[in-house]
């Protein structure tokens, strides 16, 4: 038996509480992974005012590709994927109503009896930001939302996880103002005077849209993962462009309201562990049904998670091993982790 | 103490009437490298520079050293004697006589003085008359000029202090410190001039206590008396001057006391030209300049003024300071100091014979010269004469036990000579001699940091900095060196590579591979392993390269080898395309080699022709090639023989010469291979090292008189260019060629062999899209001129014509031709790799990225591209070479160092592929293509 026992480690790990946070949820999901593969997710895409045809095709194309990403990719239901934009008429089938402040707040008013407990509301704002009088708004037809209009929106999804993006230009106050416990709030801009057209909102569905934001290879793109890689997206873009950011994108998940462009200890672990639509099971090629209904393959399933968090649990445990330890440990966690992986690619094959 | 402190305090209650010292000391602290940068690009000490060994001999940090001020001071006073006279009254012709020594017209000078003798015998008069026969050299007859005077006023003590000037002129120390006694005892009107002289000579004999106390007595002066006379505050100035070095802010006080005397007599020359020396060592140029450009305003025929502004031009690294030295001993040949500062000048050019004759010259005035036998010595060791060197040094070291100059300046020379081991002991010696020497323990540091030895060469810039806080070069080092904890060190079997942290990952993969081949290469040529780890420096700012060398922003190389240490821009520090850094780095290893195999002793010039000689040998396109800038020089008769081609690299006189220098060099290299094969040229290596000169190098190697040589050079040069020179039809020099197309169209229609029209007809005709007369016209401007490889060649453009037309093959064969002419053409390489591809020439493809990256390391898509190549071809350890800088390039880690464990499992390193593949799955354990591979490591090893 292994000295470093990850689960007797766990326990005892008192000086880094906030990467606890991630073990934490790891453990949560390995040990109870067919009950979580029966939340949802529910995606809220709105897209604002575009003011130019470039700006309207620009950001209807961003929401598209994040509509069929989460449809398509990631096995998000299609009644569940409400798309609002400036003009529904030139996109029928797709677009769920007209995103006037009047349509998001009716929107968000239905979701309150569709999101159960445990389900997860992740909205998408594409398009033009304004900062006036301290306060950030997001400019739809009609009556701009405000921070705090989106705020009391919220408030009814207490006991839901929250993933609230906001994408446009001068955004950075909307995170301050929604920070809070079950939710990971992105601004694409550090401030409300960050007011130059942002390229974060390409880059994060990008993320979604391919693999290249899959870091961590298992096969799902975490908030944290869009995040970074929109964030690194748009630093290599100024930086090949040779010109000044103007925008600072951050992310706050522990709810403190202080969002953070360099991640580092006291954001992102919760990020890292919620994914567009949080059913484990979807990703290894199978419905949560198809799982519930073999036990096999759900012992399988169940098995690799609990792999997977052994892992993390060791790697949290590296710097005080040695180093010939670790590595040894770590290989025999990943070969039987391997060999758990292809048992259930056989058994896909085999389907 | 406190009289300094009142001293300040008087200056402060002047209400500031002149900035005191307008020369700011330079504040050290941590700052962030952007607002360093800024500086950089601020600072108004661009020097032009050319690249490797001894591109910092043109930059002595302190050419003007303490010991050239000290030689100085005595005549100085004698002048501000002379000149506080002319502000008295006088006869017309008197006046007549002392303006004509203030403008110059020495001879005009000498005979009213001497008309005027008779009727008006004063010292006035006196002094006026020696002064202008000491400026022009006469010595002895100002000594008799004197002794005329004491003739006819046998009691008088009013020439003494002139007497003892001129004495010590002639390097007679006992008697001028007995003609300095003589007037300070006496109470001669300018007896304060004898006592400062007098410290002086204590001072230059060794005994700074007694020296200094006699120095700080000045300030008790000034602050005693309110009324002091110009040369009086002259001497306050340069008493304050010598304590500087005990306290920086008396430098201030100094040129405080340089002004007061000028607004006292506008008239004389001497607090300026002081003024002038005074910023000079303090690294302020441009005020220095200033300085002695208005004495010259006055008086174009001042030695001192031309010898100044020469040392500023020295320093600027300009060629004008020969042309303005050899001016000064045009009108005074006996004078010593510029006599000194020709012959240093000479060792810089490594011209030892002629620069051993110009301090014997300088020695015949005045045997005892402090500033002519460090020169004299320096010229004796660089020529390998040992037992002379030390005669020297015994002579200086009689004169002052005590000299820390002596050293500094062969510290100095030793450096403008690439020993750098011998400048570091020299530096030394001279901080043991004494141990305010501040510009020694710059010295010592600066060279303890090119020989790799970073941290007593901080601790010692550090002293050096606390002492002399003007010092520039030594502030913008230790800036540096507060960057150097953001570097990492990569060890390989010979190397120690030193590479910025962000970069250091990438860099650190090929510099070490292009190292240690190179290394592998010129061991074998040369037949010598220079010791290891050899230490290389790559700065991503090449502000911060220059520093590293230089102590200053703005030199013009791109890498410069110190023996055991190399520093080089890293391929980030310059746009892309503007230079090969692997090209760099092979051109500063073999300068290791030639430097190493020869202790040092190599001239410039064929240290670099060998490095453009070894780049060309290392690979197609490396190494400069011919250009229309080399042509035109050819063509023009410009190039320089042999016994002068260090000139065309440290004393330029046109613009390209040192890059036409370099291309020359590399001929002569070539022509002495092909010749006499390349053991010859080890021969001729050997020779240097046992101290030979270059003609006797030549005679012993090749068996030719370099005059012989330099025949068979211009042959060789006729063989290999004439017939391309000649089609060039270069108009007249200064004269633009024409540029209208129907001048060009009708020169190329009735003259077949007119290069540059048949290039341009053919690059406007594809302009116009006329692509049958632009072909006709580049091909034959390809057959007149096969090697034009410089931007706009005719072969770049046909591979594009080519291409477009979608004729591949013969677009490769043109961009094929074009590469290996040009090294630093990025996207040339990159196209034409695109080429192959398409004509599924795999191995020629992936050898195109291969140089492009050579280039340019840092394109992501490249070496995804080559690796995939590179595997294709079944090169997979090559391919491993390629993954590890992708895993410096990606954002996806897990995925990079997938590949790369890949990488070496099908390079057969499964060990190294477990390591890396368990990296990667330690980020991303649900990595699936990762958890296969491991299955299969785990597989072979159950099979093993």
């Amino acid at each position: 038996m292994s000295v470093f026992d990850p689960r007797r480690s766990l326990g005892v790990a008192v000086g880094r509480p906030r990467r606890w946070i991630a073990v934490a949820v790891a453990v949560l999901v390995c040990v109870s992974a067919a009950s979580v593969s029966a939340k949802q997710t529910h995606l809220v895409i709105i897209v604002g005012l575009g003011g130019e045809d470039s700006y309207r095709e620009k950001f209807h194309r961003w929401a598209s590709d994040m509509r069929d990403a989460a449809i398509q990719r990631y096995g998000v239901s299609e009644d569940r994927v409400y798309y609002l934009s400036e003009n529904p008429e030139a996109y029928p089938g797709t677009v769920h109503s007209k995103s006037t402040k009047e349509s998001v707040q009716a929107l968000f008013t239905e979701l309150e009896g569709a999101v159960a407990p445990g389900d997860q509301l992740f909205v998408l704002l594409i398009g033009h930001g304004s900062f006036r009088s301290e306060e950030s708004r997001f400019n739809l037809p009609g009556p701009d939302l405000t921070a705090v209009e989106f705020d009391l929106m919220l408030q009814p999804f207490s006991g839901q996880q929250i993933v609230f993006v906001n994408a446009s230009s001068a955004s950075g106050n909307f995170l301050p103002v929604l920070a809070g416990s079950n939710r990971i709030v992105v601004t694409a801009t550090k401030s409300g005077y960050e007011r130059n057209e942002s390229l974060f909102g390409q880059y994060f569905v990008e993320a979604y849209a391919g693999d290249a934001a899959d870091t961590d290879k298992n096969e799902r793109v975490s908030v944290l993962e869009a995040f970074t890689h929109a964030r690194v997206r748009v630093d290599g873009y100024y930086a090949e462009e040779n010109i000044l950011k103007t925008e600072h994108a951050i992310l706050d998940d522990n709810g403190d309201g202080e969002g953070m462009h360099e991640l580092g200890q006291s954001e992102g672990d919760v990020a890292g562990t919620v994914y567009l639509h949080g059913d484990a099971a979807v990703a290894e090629g199978f419905s949560a049904a198809e799982v519930e209904a073999d036990p096999e393959l759900a012992r399988l399933v169940e098995k690799k998670l609990e792999l997977e968090g052994r892992v993390e649990a060791l790697r949290l445990q590296k710097d005080s091993m040695p180093e010939d330890l670790y590595l040894t440990e770590l290989e025999t966690v990943l070969l039987e982790l391997a060999q758990v992986t292809q048992d259930i690619e056989q058994r896909r094959q085999s389907e | 103490m406190t009289h300094r402190a009142e001293l300040l305090s008087t200056a402060r209650r002047d209400g500031d009437r002149r900035a005191a010292f307008r020369s700011e000391p330079v504040e050290r602290r941590a700052r962030p490298k952007a607002e360093l940068e800024r500086e950089y690009r601020d600072k108004r000490y661009a020097l032009e520079s050319p690249s490797s060994p001894s591109t910092e001999s043109r930059t002595s940090p302190n050419p003007l050293a303490v010991n050239n001020l000290q030689a100085c001071l005595p005549r100085i006073h004698l002048l501000l004697a002379v000149a506080l006279l002319f502000t008295a009254s006088a006869t017309a012709s008197l006046e007549d006589a002392e303006t004509a020594l203030r403008e110059g017209r020495y001879d005009d000078a000498i005979a009213a003085f001497e008309d005027e003798s008779v009727a008006t015998p004063t010292p006035r008069l006196y002094k006026g008359w020696i002064e202008a026969l000491r400026l022009t050299g006469r010595y002895d007859e100002a000594l008799a000029r004197v002794d005329a005077f004491l003739e006819k006023e046998p009691a008088s003590v009013e020439l003494e202090n002139t007497r003892g000037e001129i004495l010590y002129e002639r390097g007679r120390i006992d008697e001028a410190r007995g003609a300095f006694e003589k007037s300070n005892s006496g109470g001669a009107r300018d007896h304060l001039v004898a006592e400062l002289n007098l410290a002086i000579l204590a001072y230059e004999s060794g005994d700074v206590a007694e020296a200094m106390r006699g120095f700080d007595r000045f300030i008790d002066v000034y602050n005693q008396n309110s009324r002091l006379r110009a040369e009086e505050l002259t001497a306050v100035a340069v008493a304050c001057w010598y304590l500087g070095a005990t306290n920086p802010q008396l430098y201030r006080d100094a040129l405080k006391a340089f002004d007061e005397a000028k607004a006292l007599d506008p008239a004389s020359h001497e607090p300026t030209l002081l003024v002038g020396a005074l910023f000079l060592e303090k690294y302020n140029s441009p005020d220095a300049s200033s300085s002695f450009e208005q004495v010259l305003g006055v008086n174009a025929q001042h030695p001192e003024a031309l010898l100044g502004l020469a040392k500023v031009k020295a320093f600027d690294g300009s060629p004008e300071a020969l042309t303005l030295t050899e001016q000064a001993l045009e009108i005074n040949p006996s004078y010593v100091a510029a006599r000194a500062f020709l012959a240093e000048q000479r060792l810089g050019l490594e011209e030892f014979d002629d620069a051993r004759d110009e301090a014997r010259k300088a020695l015949e005035v005045n045997p005892v010269s402090p500033e002519a036998l460090p020169i004299l010595a320096a010229a004796e060791l660089l020529s390998g004469d040992g037992a002379a060197f030390s005669e020297v040094e015994r002579r200086a070291l009689e004169q002052n036990p005590r000299d820390a100059d002596f050293y500094n300046k062969l510290a100095d020379i030793a450096v403008q000579n690439r020993l750098y081991e011998r400048a570091v002991a020299f530096s030394s010696k001279a901080v043991e001699l004494n141990d305010r020497s501040w510009s020694a323990y710059g010295a010592l540091g600066v060279n303890q940091l090119r020989l790799g030895d970073i941290e007593d060469g901080r601790a010692n810039l550090e002293r050096s900095f606390e002492g002399d806080p003007y010092n520039v070069w030594n502030k913008n080092t230790l800036d540096l060196l507060d960057t150097f904890p953001d570097y990492v060190t990569t060890e390989t079997e010979r190397f120690e590579l030193f590479i910025e942290g962000s970069e250091s990952e990438l860099l650190a993969v090929y510099f070490g591979k292009v190292a240690e081949q190179a290394y592998e290469a010129l061991a074998a040529q040369y037949d010598y392993r220079p010791p290891t780890p050899i230490r290389i420096e790559v700065f991503p700012s090449h502000g911060d390269f220059s520093v590293r060398t230089l102590g200053l922003p703005g030199l013009g190389a791109l890498g410069v080898c110190f023996g055991p240490v190399i520093a080089v821009d890293s391929p980030s520090a310059r746009p892309k395309g503007q230079f090969n850094w692997a090209s760099t780095l092979w051109h500063e290893l073999a300068h290791t080699f030639t430097l190493g195999v020869t202790d040092h002793k190599v001239p410039r010039w064929f240290s670099e022709g060998l490095s453009v000689l070894e780049e060309r040998r290392a690979l197609p396109g490396w190494g400069d090639d011919v250009n229309l800038g080399f042509l035109a020089a050819y063509q023009r008769e410009k190039l320089l023989p042999i016994a002068e081609l260090n000139n065309g690299f440290m004393r330029p006189t046109y613009p390209q010469q040192i890059g036409i220098s370099y291309y020359q060099a590399s001929l002569v290299s070539e022509l002495i291979e092909r010749d006499y094969g390349f053991q010859a040229i080890r021969d001729m290596l050997a020779g240097y090292r046992d101290g030979f000169a270059t003609p006797e190098v030549f005679q012993q190697a090749l068996g030719l008189s370099l005059d012989a040589f330099d025949e068979r050079f211009d042959a060789y040069l006729a063989e290999r260019f004439d017939t391309v020179a000649a089609t060039l039809r270069l108009p007249p020099e200064g004269e633009a060629p024409p540029t209208e197309v129907e001048d060009l169209a009708s020169r190329a229609e009735r003259d077949e062999f007119d290069f540059i029209a048949h290039l341009e007809t053919g690059r406007r005709a594809l302009a116009d899209g006329d692509t049958d007369t632009a072909e006709k016209h580049l091909e034959r401007a390809k057959e007149l001129f096969p090697g034009y490889a410089e931007e706009g060649s005719p072969y770049l453009v046909l591979a594009q014509m080519h291409e477009d037309a979608g004729r591949s093959k013969r677009a490769a064969t043109e961009l094929q031709t074009f590469v290996d002419l040009n090294e630093n053409h990025y996207d040339a390489h990159v196209k034409l790799s695109q080429l192959y591809q398409e004509l599924a020439e795999t191995e020629k493809a992936a050898e195109m990225l291969e140089r492009a990256l050579y280039i340019y390391p840092f394109e992501l898509i490249v070496h995804e591209d080559l690796a995939a190549l590179l595997r294709e071809s079944g090169r997979y350890s090559d391919v491993v070479v390629e993954r590890r800088a992708l895993l410096a390039l990606t954002t996806d880690r897990a995925q990079a160092l997938y590949d790369l464990a890949l990488a070496y499992h099908e390079a057969g390193d499964n060990v190294s592929a477990r390591r890396e593949l368990l990296r990667a799955l330690e980020l991303a354990p649900a990595f699936k293509d990762g958890l296969r591979l491991l299955l299969t490591l785990k597989a072979a090893e159950g099979d093993a």
